[in-house]
């Protein structure tokens, strides 16, 4: 065994190349008496999907911790472009000098992408919705940021870097509901949900007007923001944290393969009610099997309805 | 040893001279362990830890190629008629038009022509590794320069059917133009007479 592995990247790395290559890889990891870094040839690779993306991650944050170095060599444009923004090359260096290849395999890869994800139509309907929606936000904004800043102090509006569409990681943006430094808590708060996924109904770091703006739904207005910009869409995958992606089995990876919504399949079939994460990935690839724009407005205005009852499932 | 030869276009390959450098870089190669010539003709980057020379007088390269392990070369007709004769593992590495290593795409073209006979060839710098991690010598029935002769006939002999005048046609009164207006004809069908003699 030598200090450097080269691993040839398949064409389309998915989640059927994923299971051929795993065992190989696990093999590497093994090695880290004489392995010192392993270089991956992107040079024929075309498409990464989001399990590929998921996968990649899990594997670099394994060769980290096994002080293994990683280098990628030969990466297209677009593979370039998905490996930054998904910030695997923290992990994953880029080496910008082996770019210029001849490749023989020039094919178009878009029709690989899942429909609603290239809709134009889609797309329009988000920007418009967005804007009807930044509308409501801002007229809400005043009242709700002086609650907010009279029950805590901190600031209005809470960010976070989430997961997106192929695993893209996005800043989201919410109205705070919790105390400023409720993430360092989080230790302290036992998660109810089997897998990937944290969810607690009673979370104590959930202020007075935040346990309002949840009920209400208000604390999601500002992801307007994001769906804007194209980072979410309103319909869609519920975007997970990246600890959460840092847990995923690659087959939950697939739910990336849609841009995260504002609403979605599972946010109008009973919120409260999902207790298993298998259940909300099993939900998240129903959507993907059954969207169209028709499904979408349905779910929109599903999502309405829910938030003008008072049955809202939100805690 | 390893040799690894860039003739001596007026283009610089710096491509290849990068992708070496990285290969010594991560240990594919190692200059330590065993000795790596280049002949880098106008490239204006060399590899680390190699012996270099700009260009080598017939009679030394040969002597090179008879003494090398394997051999890495662009794909240049020159080099690939000497290779062809020297009964050892080499693998070939075209120059792009695209990357302004040549007037044109033409040795991408060739390499792709050999590619068919399992000539090893090296469009990316992994290609290489993979290569050196299992070098293979492959034997090419005809090599460029036979083609090319053979195209070039075979091309004649298309000038002459087709401006020889079969009936009294207006082309038949300006054959010049006419063979003039053809060129263009004949040069579309360079690929297809290689792949016939190729075959």
């Amino acid at each position: 065994m030598s200090q450097v592995q080269l691993i040839e990247m398949p064409v389309h790395f998915t989640l059927a190349e994923i299971t051929d290559i795993h065992g190989a890889l696990k093999e590497l990891l093994r090695e880290t008496v004489t392995l010192k870094r392993i270089v991956f040839d992107f040079a024929q690779t075309n498409f990464i999907d989001s399990s590929g993306v998921v996968y990649l991650r899990q594997f670099c944050q394994a060769a980290q911790r096994a002080g293994i170095e990683l280098l990628g060599w030969s990466l297209s444009p677009q593979i370039k472009s998905l490996l930054q923004a998904s910030h695997l090359d923290q992990w994953l260096e880029i080496d910008l000098d082996t770019e210029g290849v001849i490749r023989l395999q020039t094919e178009d890869n878009k029709d690989l992408l899942h429909p609603s994800v290239r809709s134009v139509a889609k797309r329009a309907i988000d920007i418009v919705g967005a804007l009807v929606g930044l509308t409501v936000t801002a007229v809400l904004f005043v009242p709700v940021a002086i609650a907010i800043k009279l029950e805590s102090p901190g600031p209005v509006l809470f960010s976070q870097l989430r997961c997106g569409h192929q695993g893209r990681t996005f800043r989201i943006w919410k109205f705070r509901s919790m105390v400023a430094n409720a993430p360092e808590l989080k230790h302290l708060v036992e998660n109810q949900i089997k897998g990937a996924f944290f969810k607690n109904e009673n979370d104590p770091r959930i202020t007075k007007i935040g346990r309002l703006l949840r009920k209400t739904s208000l604390d999601e207005f500002p992801q307007f923001w994001n769906v804007l910009t194209g980072d979410m869409s309103l319909v869609g995958t519920r975007p997970p944290t990246l600890d959460e992606v840092a847990q995923y089995e690659p087959h939950q990876g697939k739910r990336l393969d849609v841009k995260p919504g504002l609403t979605g399949e599972w946010q109008v079939n009973g919120r409260s009610q999902v207790l298993d994460f298998e259940q909300v990935v099993a939900l998240d690839l129903r959507y993907q099997e059954r969207w169209s724009l028709w499904h979408d407005l349905k779910l929109i205005w599903k999502t309405v309805t829910v938030l003008l009852s008072k049955r809202s499932g939100a805690c | 040893m390893i040799l690894i030869t860039v003739g001596t276009e007026k283009f610089p390959f710096n491509r290849l001279m990068t992708w070496i450098d990285r290969l010594i870089e991560q240990q594919f190669i190692n200059p330590n362990e065993e000795e790596i010539i280049v002949q880098y003709g106008s490239c204006t980057i060399q590899p680390q830890g190699v012996k270099a020379y700009q260009v080598l007088p017939s009679q030394d390269f040969q002597a090179l190629v008879a003494e090398a392990r394997l051999i890495i070369a662009h794909c240049g007709e020159g080099s690939i008629d000497l290779l062809a004769k020297a009964g050892k593992p080499y693998i070939l590495v075209p120059r792009s038009g695209q990357f302004g290593e040549h007037v044109d795409d033409h040795q991408v073209e060739l390499a792709r022509s050999l590619a068919r006979q399992q000539v090893p060839i090296a469009y990316t710098p992994g290609d290489l590794v993979r290569f050196l991690q299992a070098p293979v010598f492959v034997e090419i029935p005809a090599t460029p320069t036979q083609y090319y002769a053979q195209a070039s006939q075979l091309l004649h002999q298309d000038l002459v059917t087709l401006t020889t005048p079969k009936t009294r046609s207006s082309r038949a009164l300006l054959p010049g133009l006419a063979s003039l207006a053809n060129i263009g004809n004949w040069v579309a069908r360079v690929p297809a007479v290689f792949s016939q003699i190729t075959a």
